[in-house]
């Protein structure tokens, strides 16, 4: 799957299948302050990510 | 994972509730949230005009979008600061949105009217960009408030920037800083215009996933100037306390604003407020700081 971090630049391809909470802890993301997307759709920790899926992850942090 | 509302599938989970919300359930959670906070604290109401302050980030326009869609009597404000083109990015997203759904909004551009430059300013006051910036903006919200007769100025500050500022005032025991932290900060002059939070229990994430779920344009970029901001370094700290310890973030404001901001309440010195010499706002010297940035560079435009 391609997991593209959106306003830093960077793309990643990784293998999947995997679940959410599976892919941040491989990332080491902190899904606290990051959202994923599937196919620019919201989707659950739980949900499984295959390697045909576009995911994005977006940082909630700002720095305020 | 099923929506604790109405059972279909939940796809936010928020740790700290022990609680998943499909979008539409999520929706109804963030409007009550915002209400609530509204009520309790006696914010505003829908006789009153307020002005939101607007940067183009997810938060502020997560409450603009809020406010105006519960019948609040909103205007925007935005202030182009000059920071190259994320300045002219954010400006972009600003006057989009107030078009495409017919909102009022103040934008102003402190080079073109003011003759300002922050990174100038910078060099000859030898003080940060961030700090200059935040005199003027301070300085811009309440004059248009008080000149535009608004009752209220609101921020789109969220859980985690309390929590931030919390352990920031915290780590250095600011006691001053500590006695004022607050969701609403009532005037304290007659050309001070109060100053409300209605977003101060939602959480970062909570906002994004409010933007994304109803599909409102942000600016996804940083302020160039905030990368390596410490009140980042204390997010990140708080996010991976919160993880471990879901609700940290909010029982450690909730639990200030309840317990222990009134133990700092005599320790804060009332400061005498004057009125600049100049434009007549409220300041603590006889020349406001936003009166001495535009002397300054209109010495430094003629030298």
């Amino acid at each position: 799957m391609k997991v593209i971090f959106v306003g830093k630049n960077k793309e990643l391809e990784i293998k999947g299948p995997k679940t959410v909470i599976n892919l941040a802890k491989e990332l080491g993301i902190n899904l606290e302050s990051n959202v994923f997307l599937k196919n620019g759709e919201i989707i659950a920790p739980d949900d499984v990510l295959n390697d045909n899926d576009t995911i994005e992850v977006i940082s909630a942090v700002s720095g305020g | 994972m099923k929506c604790v509302r109405c059972k279909g599938k939940g796809i936010i989970y928020l740790k700290r509730h022990n609680a998943a919300f499909c979008q539409d359930c999520f929706l109804y959670y963030y409007n009550n949230q915002v209400k609530k906070n509204i009520k309790k604290h006696k914010m505003f109401d829908k006789k009153d005009k307020v002005l939101v302050v607007i940067s183009g980030g997810k938060d502020s326009m997560a409450l603009w979008h809020i406010l105006a869609k519960e019948g609040y009597n909103v205007t925007g404000m935005y202030i182009n600061l000059g920071i190259g083109e994320y300045s002219d990015k954010s400006q972009q997203v600003v006057e989009n949105f107030a078009q495409k759904n017919n909102l009022e909004v103040i934008i102003k551009d402190i080079k073109k009217e003011y003759g300002l430059d922050i990174y100038k300013l910078s060099k000859l006051l030898k003080r940060s960009t961030c700090s200059i910036c935040g005199s003027i903006k301070r300085y811009l919200f309440n004059k248009i408030a008080y000149d535009g007769g608004f009752s209220a100025v609101a921020t789109g500050h969220n859980l985690d920037d309390e929590a931030a500022t919390l352990l920031g005032n915290v780590l250095s025991w600011e006691e001053g800083y500590l006695a004022r932290q607050s969701p609403v900060l009532e005037s304290t002059h007659p050309k001070l215009v109060k100053k409300v939070k209605p977003l101060y229990t939602l959480t970062e994430r909570e906002n994004l996933f409010y933007v994304l779920i109803n599909k409102i344009e942000f600016l996804h970029d940083e302020c160039p100037h905030a990368v390596g901001a410490r009140s980042i370094l204390y997010k990140e700290v708080l996010n991976s306390l919160e993880e471990e310890s879901p609700g940290t973030k909010q029982r450690f404001i909730t639990s200030f604003l309840e317990k222990g901001r009134k133990h700092f309440q005599d320790v804060y010195e009332k400061v005498e407020l004057k009125e600049c010499s100049i434009c007549g706002q409220v300041t603590t010297t006889d020349v406001c700081s936003f009166c001495r940035f535009v002397r300054l560079s209109n010495q430094n435009t003629e030298n």
